[in-house]
């Protein structure tokens, strides 16, 4: 199983804290309200009224507006890092002093490319777009340990759009924050909508607790699970090292296929 | 710099986009492109079309946009190597193992961000700025006053998409397609599963897709705040398609340098480019946020159109030799619009094959007719339905 301190987990609610806390969880990710999609959403005072050590996440892709008014934020003392989406916040949170941790989801696919933004970042969340083989050569060349994303519904999709209030508007329905929708059966998303976009979920968990087992866990910095839409029990059953339902692999042993051709 | 850039899915394509008016094209070699499905451009045709373009004194960007996995990698320091080479005007990129590679290789090649790493301020313009990179092709997300603050803080060359398909999400932030059909979206493979219909928790049908891009009437303020290129989407799109585009949005931008463009010319300019289009098309993120008039829901469907009648292939005592293209006939009202020509609209009184005998009607595509027209028409200029009124 894997080291308890060395799991990063995104919460749902304040009260989850404790909760976790007692299954020896120490490291959390809070989602910045304003800042972030797809996940429940804290403000700096909840963060500063934790008290304890953690990181802050910002995963929207921000204009210069946005960006000013990060940069007018007291961030609190107990915050150590950011996981951050944006490369213009990072430029100007670079000599900050916090930790940075580079978050670009779906981007960071070759050991070339993290070990590129490892020269500017203390660490980077790889994509869950990649094998396992894969993931093991990139922690073979990288120049910093990782974040790898281990349990959670994986965030497929992020739209400035507002794709649901839009079709309900349409329908002239009420609005709902959240919808499921499914193809013919065969393929079903989870999504999640707030004034600063759309956010899309694979509706099956990525599990892949125990394949990280065979990766060299000194290159790992934290193993990230997320608790978005799900309950506390489901995320204790997984931190015990329990089987739970409704799971995907995503591409860890499926490579995908696109059609360039190589001379 | 007021640049008209347009795709180029293949080499007909490119001298169409020449033709018709484009400043630049963008293209793919058969390697790490982002349209895997194009024709794209063999090696030997990227080395001949960079050198016809530079002859037209015409430039010529060549993508290099995927998202690397380690397996892609191998190959890449040659192919930048070639196309240093061959002096193509710059290369397009998204994943920085790109600028990276050049920098250790010492390869020398002008580098565009793509849009595909989705920059939408000034500090993420300062950031590839300060890596050598020349232009930045901001995400299609990004507004008027995001524009103007980017062009005002970095002074960096910009490049906009004015019009075609747009993604439902921030560009390469997408992977529905890898989970869907197992193609990798960010490497040329998107099936573009955003355009599929889905069924909601309660069995409704779902939709996402949104209208095309159509900026016909705010070029004037995308020059005003900095754009330097306007960017056309559409790599797998017609001749006709490219052409009529590119005529449109040519003659705007020589209409704002002649101070003469009007409503009526913007409301007649998007007339025409929705009928190309097959789509309707908007502003989207230019002046407010996309709402509900922005998307298309429940069960539209796309049937190509057939207005294109045929391409003049030659203008001889205003008898023009048409290879057809769509069926027409004698008595129809059409029009005819070329790269050099202002458009002109007849009764077509006679329908002359091959052979010399009248035709009542044309219904074989690439079969040549002659056709008497009231003025001389360019070589490679198009016949098409007469839709609307033109306002010139």
């Amino acid at each position: 199983m894997m080291k308890k301190n060395k799991i990063l987990l995104i919460i749902n609610s304040l009260e989850d804290i404790e909760f976790f806390q007692k299954l020896e969880i120490s490291n959390f990710l809070f989602p910045l309200e304003d800042f972030s999609v797809g996940y429940n959403a804290f403000t700096l005072n909840d963060i500063k009224s934790v008290k304890i050590p953690c990181y802050l996440l910002v995963n929207r892709l921000l204009n210069d507006d946005d960006i000013d008014s990060f940069l007018k934020l007291d961030i609190p003392e107990n915050v150590k890092g950011l996981v951050v989406e944006d490369i213009g916040l990072y430029y100007e949170l670079k000599d900050s002093g916090l930790e940075l941790i580079n978050f670009q989801n779906h981007l960071n696919n070759s050991s070339a490319t993290v070990n590129f933004w490892l020269n500017y970042y203390d660490s980077l969340v790889l994509s869950t777009d990649i094998t396992l083989d894969e993931i093991k050569e990139m922690l073979d060349v990288v120049s910093k340990p990782l974040v790898i994303k281990a349990f959670g519904y994986p965030m497929i999709m992020y739209s400035r759009r507002k794709l649901i209030g839009n079709y309900f508007e349409y329908k002239n329905q009420e609005k709902k924050e959240t919808l499921d929708i499914r193809i013919k059966e065969q393929v079903d998303f989870k999504m999640r909508e707030t004034e600063f976009g759309t956010a899309v979920f694979d509706n099956h968990l990525l599990d892949i607790r125990k394949e990280l087992e065979e990766v060299d866990d000194e290159k790992v910095k934290f193993y990230l699970f997320s608790a978005a839409f799900l309950t506390r029990d489901v995320i204790e059953r997984a931190l015990k090292g329990e089987v739970v339902d409704n799971i995907t692999k995503g591409f860890l042993n499926t490579k995908t296929i696109y059609r360039v051709v190589k001379k | 710099m007021i640049e008209l850039l347009s795709p180029a899915g293949d080499v007909e394509r490119l001298k169409f986009a020449f033709l018709y008016g484009a400043d630049a094209v963008y293209l793919g070699g058969r390697n790490f492109g982002l349209r895997a499905n194009a024709t794209n451009f063999s090696n030997d045709e990227l080395r001949e079309n960079t050198l016809y373009a530079h002859s037209l004194g015409k430039k010529v960007y060549v993508t290099v946009n995927i998202v690397f996995h380690n397996e892609d990698l191998e190959g890449l320091k040659d192919y930048l190597k070639f196309l240093s080479e061959i002096e193509v005007d710059a290369i397009i990129v998204s994943d920085p193992v790109v600028i990276k590679t050049l920098k250790d290789e010492n390869i020398d090649l002008e580098v565009h961000l793509s849009t595909q790493a989705s920059a939408l301020n000034s500090r993420v313009a300062k950031f590839y700025k300060d890596l050598g990179v020349k232009r930045i092709v901001l995400a299609r997300e990004a507004s008027k006053k995001d524009i103007e603050r980017i062009k005002k803080e970095t002074n960096a060359e910009l490049e906009c998409f004015i019009q075609g398909a747009m993604c439902t999400s921030f560009s390469g932030r997408c992977v529905l397609s890898n989970y869907a059909t197992n193609r990798d979206s960010n490497r040329g493979g998107c099936a573009q599963v955003c355009r599929w219909t889905f069924e909601t928790e309660d069995n409704q049908e779902f939709e996402m897709m949104p209208k095309d891009l159509n900026m016909v009437k705010n070029i004037e303020s995308m020059i005003n705040v900095g754009v330097n290129s306007f960017k056309i989407e559409g790599r797998m799109r017609s001749i006709y398609y490219i052409a009529t585009v590119l005529h449109t949005y040519r003659r705007i931008i020589e209409k704002i340098r002649t101070n003469s463009l009007t409503d009526e010319y913007i409301s007649y300019a998007t007339n025409i480019i929705n009928r190309v289009a097959n789509r309707e098309s908007t502003p989207q993120f230019f002046e407010t946020l996309p709402g509900v008039n922005e998307q298309y829901f429940c069960g539209r469907q796309e049937e190509s159109n057939q207005d294109f009648l045929g391409l003049v292939l030659e203008c001889k005592d205003n008898v023009i030799t048409l290879e057809v293209r769509n069926y027409f006939e004698k008595g129809e009202v059409v029009e005819i619009f070329g790269p050099k020509m202002d458009n002109i609209e007849f009764k077509i009184d006679e329908i002359i094959d091959e052979d010399g005998n009248n035709l009542e009607c044309c219904n074989h595509p690439k079969s040549i007719v002659k056709i008497k027209v009231p003025e001389f028409c360019d070589t490679y200029s198009m016949m098409r339905v007469k839709m609307f009124d033109k306002t010139e």
